[in-house]
């Protein structure tokens, strides 16, 4: 009994801290200095680094749900809507899931690592000694990071998802030529089916980079704090990701009804 | 304490108490540091030091007590002010808490991009300066890992000065270190004293080593100061850890 209540206690504990850390980034996002400099360079390391893992990442899960739409498809005859079956897969929901779930294991595992290190090196007290804000210069810039790289991380992976699925269809005995593939995938799709799912990748991106920096910058307990600030980094910030879709997609079904 | 009579103190420390989880790190604890001093704190492992220098610099607060830098007092300046006083106080961190992810050059550069308007030109004649003093002229591309633990902190210290500072706080010299090497970095400590008459504060358990620089001590002891004063009059202590302390440096 006592387990359980001390596990629930340390629950609320860590989503308080957690709300608390959240709301402060988001208020000190709005204050000067704005360290514009930073934020690019780890735009460029939470995006531009994880290009190559989310394209091939993409292609490969389009050349997947190809292959799996197109057996299941055949049986009732309609080959035709396997284009169509990736696009709105990809686009309207996969997509954002599994970039974000990528982008927790790679983006959120770094930063969790890399803030717990300088936490137990006294690197983070070593900037405020320097005169240096440390929680807008590493957790404001790394979460607005996570914030803008995301949906564009997304945008590419649900482009590459239907290219591998082209791919694939290409290649397949019966399948389908480029020219028409790419016309049927995008040819019922609206904005309305883009839009609230890159808008729901804004708010996973809030969510591993407030993870990942909240238990990089409040670690302790030396390297076993850096490994644990690590794991926990993707695991809680999966598991976030995960369970936020679950309301998201209530949301957008309210506000963008079919 | 300070013999500079009327003059204000660089550093001052008014009744200053610190706990941490019921544990009382620092308890009463009072001293000054007059301008161009240099001063040892000194005390075995885990007596407080450490939390001395952080309560210092305003990285803690204190429970109670006073803390005044430069005339400023520490726990009550808003976070632009709080940082106005911290570019004059240079501060030597125990491992040196180099940013591992930049070279040395980009660490000493670092408070002169975010802080002053020099040029690239004039912050790299800066940087050069502040390596050379340290005797560190041809490591400037190195990464921190590639250091040794006494280059370490003597870029630590290249950092520390790179805003030329009226207050430096140097946190173990001596940590991790052989015996030459520390002496070299006691070395680096006196001549820096000695030219740029900053106000030194250095905490210790190395008696010997800090009476190579400091002109005043204060012992340490269980977050209590229990003498302070010359190296003479620690030895004339009647407490006998500031004895055995003060013994320590003469074998």
């Amino acid at each position: 009994m006592k387990t359980i209540i001390g596990w629930v206690v340390s629950f609320f504990r860590f989503a308080g801290e957690l709300g608390v850390f959240a709301s402060r980034a988001f208020r000190d996002l709005f204050r000067r200095p704005f360290e514009i400099g930073e934020t690019v360079d780890q735009i460029f390391e939470a995006g531009l680094r994880s290009v190559p893992l989310i394209a091939l990442s993409g292609f490969a899960f389009g050349v997947v749900l190809s292959l799996q739409t197109r057996s299941s498809m055949e049986q009732f005859g309609a080959e035709s809507m396997v284009p169509q079956a990736i696009s709105f897969g990809m686009f309207k929901d996969i997509g954002a899931v599994i970039t974000s779930l990528l982008v927790a294991g790679r983006v959120g595992a770094g930063i969790g690592a890399q803030l717990a290190g300088m936490r137990v090196t006294e690197q983070i007290d070593a900037l405020e000694a320097l005169a240096v804000d440390s929680f807008k210069y590493l957790v404001v810039t790394r979460i607005t990071a996570c914030v803008i790289a995301l949906p564009l991380l997304t945008t590419l992976l649900d482009f590459s998802g239907v290219m591998g699925g082209m791919i694939s269809e290409m290649i397949v005995p019966g399948g389908m030529p480029a020219e028409l593939y790419w016309r049927d995938a995008f040819a019922p799709m609206g904005w309305s089916d883009y839009v609230p799912s890159i808008l729901k990748t804004v708010v996973f991106g809030f969510i591993i980079g407030t993870v990942s920096c909240y238990l990089g910058y409040t670690a302790t307990q030396g390297a076993t704090g850096v490994g644990r600030a690590s794991t926990r980094s993707v695991v809680y910030s999966s598991l976030l990701v995960i369970l936020s879709d679950v309301i998201l997609v209530k949301l957008i079904f309210f506000w963008f009804p079919e | 304490m300070s013999e500079r009579g009327n003059a204000q103190p660089a550093v001052l420390l008014d009744h200053v108490s610190k706990t941490f989880e019921k544990r009382k790190v620092l308890e009463d604890v009072s001293f000054q540091v007059g301008s161009g001093e240099a001063f040892g704190l000194l005390g075995r492992s885990g007596a407080g030091k450490s939390v001395t220098l952080k309560l210092i610099i305003g990285l803690l607060k204190p429970d109670q007590g006073k803390i005044l830098v430069l005339g400023q007092e520490m726990q009550t300046l808003a976070r632009d002010k709080l940082g106005e006083v911290r570019k004059k106080i240079g501060f030597l961190f125990q491992d040196a808490a180099l940013f591992d992810s930049i070279s040395v050059y980009e660490n000493v550069a670092f408070p002169l991009r975010r802080h002053t308007g020099k040029s690239d030109a004039e912050i790299k004649d800066i940087v050069q300066q502040r390596l050379d003093d340290v005797g560190l002229s041809k490591e400037g591309r190195k990464m921190p890992s590639e250091l040794s633990g006494g280059m370490r902190k003597r870029a630590g210290l290249a950092r520390a000065l790179a805003l030329e500072p009226e207050v430096v706080l140097v946190d173990e010299p001596s940590s991790g270190l052989d015996h030459i090497t520390a002496g070299e970095i006691y070395d680096l400590l006196l001549e820096m004293k000695q030219k740029r008459h900053v106000t030194l504060i250095a905490v210790t358990h190395d008696v010997a080593g800090a009476r190579k620089f400091a002109d005043k001590f204060a012992v340490l002891n269980r977050g209590r100061i229990v003498e302070c004063g010359s190296f003479q009059e620690l030895e004339e202590s009647d407490d006998p850890v500031v004895r055995n302390l003060a013994a320590g440096a003469e074998t």
